[in-house]
């Protein structure tokens, strides 16, 4: 069995899933100001990533997974601008519910996990040419 | 008394330790998934001098082991710290701890093996 080439893989992995929740957090800063054209409209909602453990048959080993979660529920905030094209009656626009200082600490928090699994990959990488290199005469 | 089968030793001692780095790898990969618990395999013991008493086959497709294909023979052990509020029990700091002293040991092993290997070139030769 190959372990070495199963631990690369199962990093990629790792690293896969890690670029996907950035991806996702880099789309909700974009968005952070996205408000709906017509009076009363929804604007942008937050997404969410959920990572899930997958056991891969091939490999005999347990991967990870990224796929979108959907969207946040929680409810919207509320802005009084009673020029905006999106303002209701009341003259009070719905924001969209991302919070910026959560998606930059998943950030930082993705790119840790993320140099963490490089490292892996690195370590794994060596030991493979620790290993070639026995076949070497000096 | 039994050779000391050196090369048979670091061999399996080898693939123990490759074996451990894909288990750091799991972990690693999974530090943020829900409910996921870490895990390390049960430190290293030398097998037995005698070969394992195993089931007798005659035909390779009879009797095939009820583990899913290849999966590692290495017993495995919880190793995880406390959980976070997601059920995740991954310490990243130690798995990367731990990733270095399986890089060492290897590199240790491999020495040593490359030695012997001359070693015996030298005494073959002459």
């Amino acid at each position: 069995m190959d372990f070495l080439g199963n631990a690369m893989r199962i990093a990629a992995s790792g690293l896969d899933a890690q670029s996907r929740r950035v991806l996702v957090a880099s789309e909700n800063l974009a968005n952070a100001n996205t408000t709906g054209r017509v009076p009363g409209a929804d604007p942008y909602r937050r997404q969410t990533v959920a990572f899930e453990n997958v056991y891969d048959e091939a490999l005999g080993a347990s991967t990870v997974r990224a796929g979108r979660a959907g969207p946040d529920p929680t409810p919207f905030g509320m802005q009084h601008d009673p020029s905006h094209p999106a303002a209701d009656s009341a003259g009070m626009v719905k924001t969209p519910n991302v919070n910026m200082l959560v998606e930059m600490a998943d950030i930082r928090e993705a790119n840790r996990s993320y140099e963490a699994n490089l490292q892996v990959v690195k370590r794994a990488r060596e030991m493979v040419s620790l290993t070639i290199d026995m076949l070497r005469s000096t | 008394m039994q050779p000391l089968q050196l090369f048979a030793l670091a061999a399996d001692h080898g693939r123990w330790l490759a074996a451990r780095q894909a288990v750091v790898a799991e972990n690693v990969a999974n530090a943020n998934t829900p409910n996921y618990k870490a895990s390390d395999l049960a430190p290293f013991s030398a097998p037995p001098g005698a070969a394992p008493i195993g089931l007798a086959r005659t035909v390779a497709a009879h009797l095939t082991s009820g583990a899913a294909a290849g999966a590692p023979d290495f017993a495995r052990m919880l190793s995880g710290g406390e959980a976070s509020h997601s059920g995740n029990t991954v310490d990243l700091d130690r798995e990367m701890l731990t990733a270095g002293e399986i890089g060492s040991a290897f590199a240790l092993e491999a020495g040593i093996v490359k030695a012997f290997h001359r070693m015996l070139l030298a005494s073959a030769k002459g």
